[in-house]
């Protein structure tokens, strides 16, 4: 059914009184900063998840954040052992002599080890780097008093016949 | 009735809300600076458009702070997308089809959300609107029917509309939009914007129909 041309008119008209429906005055005066926020935030929010990528598990939902912990944790837990159980540092070498060890004592006599003036010249020691060398003596190769202590067991002297 | 209409001014003379008031030039300006990442810029063209956005999305939705927040969003993606403006259309189209995009794509995942009906949203003029008093006072058979109640049955109409019908309606008939121009919007022929044009105002027309006759 086309709508009469007088109602259509009026229809318009009436459509028209929507126009009036405006947002009080001063509404839009932080339309576009609020608009400007959003773009900002927006952006911010871009640049910091860029290094969600790396996770292994990525999105929004509560186990896969609870498996990222978990494996954040376990790293951590890694690098704080590591560093503890890092080695000291070993000063470098250039591989023209080997120093005998010094100290060292295989059961016999003390073997005193090169004298710093000895090594001198046998290796370059880096620059900076200070050591001493210590000779442990051994006196003897005896058991140590006392390591086996026992209680004296009763020993009958035995009759052959 | 005719006496009525004859006393009202012909309705394509009024200035159109949607009448570009500004400069497509200085659109243009504005969108190449903005595309070159000045937010300033495109502050200056969320200005130039943002009562006209914000009104397309209000009578499509019927709902202040639904409106607020589409606009809103409308305008920041329209600046994640600028970079792919390629300027076929004027800004203000293009910005228009995001819009009408962003809101229909919003009312169709919310639409069982209650909408508020606008009853205090009438503006000062519209009391004072000649038209709008005469067709209260002089056609209306319920002679004390008010402005509010007005308001709200228009509105209860335009909800009743499909999605479509009332955007058409809205770009049309409120925003005072050429055929055409709602074509390239909607990315559809004039035919097709006619033809829902027609059908929607047979709708409200039954609906409105105590106001009408």
């Amino acid at each position: 059914m086309e709508p009469l041309p007088e109602d259509r008119d009026v229809l318009r008209r009436l459509m028209a009184l929507k126009r009036h429906e405006t947002p009080p005055p001063g509404y839009f005066r932080d339309f576009s900063r609020q608009v400007r926020r959003r773009i900002e935030s927006d952006e911010a929010a871009l640049n910091a998840s860029g290094w969600r990528k790396y996770l292994p598990f990525s999105g929004r939902l509560p186990q896969w954040r609870s498996a990222n912990a978990l494996i954040g944790a376990g790293l951590a837990l890694l690098a704080v052992t590591a560093l503890f159980l890092r080695k000291p540092s070993v000063p470098a070498w250039n591989g023209r002599a080997e120093p005998k060890a010094a100290g060292l004592n295989f059961g016999g006599l003390p073997q005193p080890g090169p004298t710093p003036a000895a090594l001198e010249g046998s290796f370059r020691l880096p620059a900076g780097f200070a050591y001493r060398l210590e000779f442990i003596p051994a006196t003897s190769n005896a058991l140590p008093k006392g390591l086996f202590l026992a209680p004296p067991l009763p020993v009958e002297p035995v009759n052959w016949p | 009735m005719s006496g009525v209409i004859a006393l009202m001014e012909p309705y394509a003379a009024r200035p159109s809300p949607t009448q570009p008031a500004t400069d497509e030039s200085a659109d243009r300006s504005l969108v190449r600076q903005a595309q070159s990442g000045d937010l300033n810029a495109f502050d200056e063209l969320v200005v130039r458009y943002q009562e006209r956005i914000y009104a397309l999305v209000y009578h499509m939705t019927s709902n202040h702070e639904d409106a607020n927040d589409l606009a809103q969003e409308a305008f920041v993606k329209a600046w994640k997308a600028l970079k792919n403006f390629k300027g076929d259309s004027s800004f203000y189209t293009w910005v228009y089809r995001i819009a009408v995009n962003h809101t229909l794509n919003h009312l169709k995942t919310r639409r069982s959300r209650t909408h508020h009906i606008s009853l205090n949203d009438l503006d000062f003029n519209a009391e004072h609107d000649p038209d709008l008093v005469q067709l209260i006072s002089h056609k209306n058979p319920r002679r004390d029917a008010n402005l509010r109640e007005l308001g709200e049955r228009l509105n209860a109409a335009m909800l009743k509309l499909s999605e479509e019908h009332r955007t058409v309606v809205t770009l049309h008939d409120i925003q005072g939009m050429p055929h055409d121009e709602i074509a390239q919007i909607l990315e559809c022929n004039p035919g097709t914007v006619r033809s829902r044009l027609f059908y929607a105002r047979q709708q409200l027309q039954a609906w409105l129909s105590d106001f009408l006759s």
